[in-house]
């Protein structure tokens, strides 16, 4: 707001000179109207609803409020200096006054209706005891005690008042604020009066609206001698008699009922005000009487020229007053008042007043409500039942960027399950993503070394067997079986498989899971879908939008979880689990699949595992690997559903592999017992098209993942205790069904060369995956060994009739990657010679970890048993 | 509060500030307060020779509602957790 | 209170308002919401005096700077060429309607 004559309109005026000129004539009034312009293009601050309640809103100012406040035609003599304070009032005084104005229809009479020396600072009095102890007055005074009858009788005049004047006297009045605040609703009255009373020697025309104003005192405006009829001192002093002692006698009253420790400060001192109020400075003391910011000194008290009356005037009630008191009695009285001050005294209250508007110069800025509100907004800032709630995203930030877990266990723990669990930090910004597969990787090697060490004690049919396949092994013993007397094993039943003995023991291993009805009339539909559209499969699982929603839903409840686990309550994974909808029969495909299409749902897949009971996993992993023909990833990784993926669904296919793949393999290696690893790999061998599935890298991850971890458990088994023949025949029977799923098929787990040139280009492109090797960026080429890992791991857990099916079924492949090995080293340039060989030992590495499951190894463009 | 919980996150960092005027300022974000009103050190007017009125101004306090864009770099921003914040707040705003 | 602004009380600091004005002041108060009570308040360009006191409300402020020159030393620029007058936070598209206009005639002849 422009009260300073800044002209907030500045850009279209230009620098300036106009705004100078002004600025170095302060007294002349300002036009409202050249300040206003442009302030009402401001938007409304959010802010500004306190503004309403500070300052009252019943009364729009309009275009024609005059911050003037008149023009100084003043004709009662007062000589407006010592208080010229027109800056440091408080904009809230200013607002406050503009209502009264209006209302009381000073509007017209604005120009003679306030005296330009007129003080608006809040005072400081209020708050406090000094600047009442600045305004001493000089003369003694008579005390006038009120009885406990008068209080009584005032209050109720005021409450009547205050009902009434809520129509009439407050109209335009801004809405009073709650008790408890530093003032009460009667706070607006003395300005009202102390209005009337200033103006009035000069302004007889004012009466009406001052009647208006006075009946909270209970002052009936026709009481009140029509204008003209009094001489104007007259009427001045009844006014001012009858005004300031309501303003008194209220503040006296209401403090009491104020709790705040203003009012009580005030109420103390009530009996001051009422000894000491007949001076000069009675209407500074009526402010101070009055416990509201928005506040009126008059200039002219200030100046020694009392126009009020003597405190016996002041104390009682109006109706009280004017029948005790004669007229004459209360002219002279006043008369009185003024004689006393004496030239010097002027001077002193002149320098007194100097002081004061000093020390208030800027005071009432802020009014106490807004210190209050901002010392609560502070300590709300501060005191806070739960940061991580409040402040969720910086607690947890800076525990993660501390780089460790610092402090309690307990604040470190949510920060773990970032850290650890979650596959953005493992994969995502800083690594690439391939701890999975590195982990699952050295379960393979594993099992491979355990399997190299093994008493060979069948090597010579066995070398037969390579060598009839491989054609050209240089074993010392040669073609001793021919190709035509390789075992392919007997085709069997289907069904008659699965419902086997074993494959129930193995059911019933799986605690309780079931396996039957349910799963089986869903997985009807399966793997018939030939394109990446997945659509297809959310809408068989609830659609899109419920798919998303369910995300959501598992989210909240894994938050609130983590929540209870911050405050070290016990965590009850009921809830989550119902919102994973694994056992949900209603649609075709189990929603929880379609959770898996989203990358937020893989996301939290690893903190939902760190809720779950072992139950709870393991039925989760069975529906996974039942209905995994409908998972989008693997559709998507598949080179022949997806033959161009784009950079994105390699990224996805990334994700995947390091987060979901990650926690398989870790559940089956700390957790999983034998018979439910192969429980889970029924699953997936019984419901699913493992030919196509182990077309997608994803799949053959996965299959991999599992018969590895059988074949270590085994292995390890085999040491030590005993696999009991129900377990072994479980395995063999499902290793067969696996088999025989895969057989004739074996060598379609290579893609093509059209699509590993795609992926490297797409990925050299993109952003780098774990899809392509190489040492350097413009070298990548496509990672096999997750293929070699998958053979080699078949080969491993089977007989020797299964490795030959093998070895026959991809001697090409073999043969190849040999091939491609040693042309890599001869046609390159010198230069290029480093990236060769680095190419070159990894092709040989990744293939000698199927060979040397049978105890051979490539190297050098041949093939030659493993010493 | 999530975004006031945010950019204290950012403290100490070095963001640039794209004003509504479309001065550019960049410097240290030093602290910044529920209004996300921000504060900068060591500032540096990316387009200063069009608009040299904050030559000589190295600390400065930003109105948070003339902030058009804070650009940030990638690696300041940890989208997960933000994303987590985000589903509390909504959450927390549910209930 | 935010205090952020606390740093810069009773110093002289650079506001820039949010229609495109440019002034030094040294800062005596403000609030929560940013209104900001200033005295000897000079034109940043110029160096003409604009107000010895005046309060600013917080929605027009954009910024404000700490400046570090001495209070003597004028900047360097308003000498010889033309400042580029600091645009306002309101973007306004001039004729907008027109261009609606546009699209309108554009949207009906389709």
């Amino acid at each position: 707001m422009s009260f300073f004559g800044f002209d907030t309109s500045l850009p279209n005026q230009g620098k300036g000179a106009g705004r100078e000129k002004r600025t170095a004539t302060p007294d002349k009034p300002l036009d409202f109207d050249e300040t206003y312009q442009g302030l009402g293009e401001y938007e409304n601050e959010e802010d500004d609803y306190l503004n309403n309640e500070t300052f009252g809103n019943a009364t729009d100012l309009g275009t024609d409020f005059d911050f003037g406040y008149g023009n100084g035609e003043i004709n009662n003599g007062a000589v407006p200096t010592a208080a010229q304070v027109d800056h440091g009032r408080s904009y809230a005084s200013a607002a406050t006054t503009g209502p009264a104005v209006t209302n009381t229809g000073y509007a017209a009479a604005a120009p003679h209706s306030m005296d330009e020396g007129m003080d608006f600072t809040p005072m400081e009095s209020l708050w406090t005891n000094q600047p009442m102890m600045m305004h001493h007055p000089q003369q003694p005074q008579h005390p006038q005690v009120l009885s406990m009858e008068e209080l009584e009788r005032q209050q109720q005049q005021q409450q009547v008042g205050v009902s009434h004047g809520q129509q009439q006297a407050y109209m335009g009045m801004p809405p009073m604020p709650p008790m408890g605040y530093g003032y009460a609703p009667q706070a607006f009255m003395p300005q009202a009066q102390v209005m009337p009373g200033a103006a009035y020697p000069s302004a007889p025309q004012g009466m009406p609206p001052q009647g208006l104003a006075l009946p909270p005192q209970g002052m009936p405006p026709q009481s009140m001698p029509p204008p003209g009829m009094a001489p104007p001192q007259y009427q001045q002093h009844t006014l001012a008699m009858q005004q300031q002692p309501g303003a008194h006698q209220q503040a006296a009253h209401l403090a009491p009922s104020v709790v705040s420790p203003l009012a009580q400060q005030e109420l103390q001192q009530s009996p001051h005000l009422v000894q000491k109020a007949a001076h000069p400075a009675s209407a500074a003391v009526s402010d101070f009487a009055t416990p509201s910011p928005p506040h009126l000194i008059n200039s002219k008290s200030a100046q020694g020229q009392p126009r009020l009356g003597s405190p016996s005037q002041m104390a009682p009630s109006s109706q009280d007053s004017r029948e005790s008191t004669p007229r004459g009695t209360r002219r002279g009285s006043m008369r009185k008042h003024q004689e006393p001050l004496s030239q010097d005294d002027f001077k002193r209250l002149q320098v007194r007043q100097a002081k004061v508007d000093k020390i208030l110069r800027h005071s009432g800025v802020m009014t106490p409500r807004d210190k209050d509100f901002i010392t609560r907004y502070q300590l709300s800032q501060i005191v806070t039942d739960d940061p991580y709630n409040e402040d969720f995203y910086f607690q947890v930030y800076k525990i993660i960027q501390r780089g460790g877990i610092v402090g309690e266990s307990n604040k470190g723990l949510i920060a773990r399950a970032y850290l650890e669990h979650s596959g953005h930090r493992l994969g995502g910004r800083y690594k690439r993503a391939d701890v999975a597969l590195q982990r699952m990787q050295s379960q393979v090697e594993k099992a491979v070394t355990v399997a190299k060490e093994r008493p060979q004690k069948n090597r010579e049919n066995f070398d037969g067997a390579k060598e009839g396949v491989l054609g050209k092994i240089s074993s010392a013993k040669n073609s001793k079986a021919p190709r035509r007397q390789l075992q392919i094993p007997q085709q069997r039943d289907e069904d008659e498989d699965i419902s086997s003995s074993a494959i129930e023991d193995v059911v019933e291993s799986l605690n309780g899971v079931d396996i039957s009805s349910s799963s089986r009339a869903r997985r009807r539909s399966s793997y018939a879908f030939r394109s990446v559209d997945q659509r297809a499969v959310l809408s068989r699982s609830g659609g899109r939008k419920f798919v998303l929603s369910l995300i959501e839903t598992v989210y909240a409840e894994v938050l609130d979880l983590e929540a209870l686990l911050r405050s070290g309550k016990e965590t009850d994974s009921t809830h989550l689990w119902e919102s994973l909808h694994i056992a949900d029969d209603a649609y075709e495909v189990s929603p929880f699949i379609s959770i898996l299409s989203f990358d937020k749902g893989v996301k939290i897949m690893p903190r939902i595992f760190n809720f779950l009971s072992k139950e709870q996993k393991l039925k989760l992993l069975y529906c996974f690997f039942s209905e995994l023909s409908h998972l989008n990833i693997i559709v998507t990784s598949s080179y022949k559903t997806n033959p161009d993926p784009s950079d994105s669904q390699l990224k996805k296919i990334e994700l995947f592999q390091s987060v979901f793949l990650k926690i398989i393999v870790s559940f089956l290696s700390s957790s999983a017992e034998f018979l439910e690893v192969l429980g889970l790999l029924l699953a997936l061998v019984k419901n699913n098209n493992v030919s196509f599935i182990s077309t997608s890298k994803i799949g053959l991850n996965l299959v991999t993942v599992l018969i590895s971890r059988a074949a270590l458990i085994k292995q390890d088994v085999s040491r030590g205790s005993v696999l009991s023949t129900v377990e072994a025949s479980s395995w063999n029977e499902i290793y067969d069904k696996l088999f025989t799923a895969l057989e004739t098929k074996l060598a379609a787990v290579f893609p093509p060369e059209e699509y590993t040139s795609r992926v490297v280009v797409t990925s050299s492109n993109g952003t780098p995956t774990s899809a392509t090797v190489g040492q350097s960026s413009g070298h990548q080429f496509y990672d096999q060994s997750y293929i070699w890992q998958f053979l080699a791991s078949l080969a491993l857990s089977g007989k020797l009739n299964h490795q030959r099916v093998i070895i026959d079924e991809i001697r090409e492949e073999i043969f190849g990657t040999i091939s491609r090995a040693e042309q890599l080293v001869k046609n390159v340039p010198a230069e290029e010679q480093q990236i060769a060989l680095y190419q070159r030992d990894k092709l040989y590495q990744d293939l000698n970890l199927f060979l040397n499951v049978m105890g051979l190894v490539a190297r050098d463009g041949e093939i030659s048993e493993l010493k | 509060m999530l975004f006031f919980s945010f950019f204290k996150t950012l403290v100490d960092q070095e963001v640039t500030v794209e004003l509504k005027n479309d001065i550019e300022l960049k410097g240290t974000l030093k602290s910044v307060d529920q209004f996300l009103n921000l504060k900068l050190d060591n500032i540096s007017c990316s387009n200063e020779s069009k608009y040299p009125h904050l030559s000589s101004v190295r600390n400065i306090f930003i109105r948070g509602s003339t902030v058009r864009y804070v650009y940030l770099n990638k690696n300041m921003v940890d989208t997960n957790l933000l994303q987590d914040a985000a589903r509390r707040e909504a959450m927390s705003a549910r209930k | 209170m935010s205090p952020l602004l606390k740093d810069f009380l009773n110093k002289r600091i650079v506001v820039v308002t949010t229609d495109g004005q440019c002034v030094k002041a040294v800062l005596e108060g403000f609030d929560k919401s940013t209104n900001l009570l200033l005295s000897d308040v000079q034109d940043r360009v110029s160096g003409d005096v604009v107000a010895s006191s005046y309060l600013m409300r917080g929605n027009q402020v954009v910024c404000c700077g700490l400046l570090e020159e001495e209070p003597s030393l004028q900047p360097d620029f308003g000498a010889e060429s033309v400042i580029t007058q600091l645009k306002d936070t309101k973007n306004i598209v001039p004729d907008e309607h027109l261009i609606w206009q546009r699209v309108w005639g554009m949207k009906a002849g389709k």
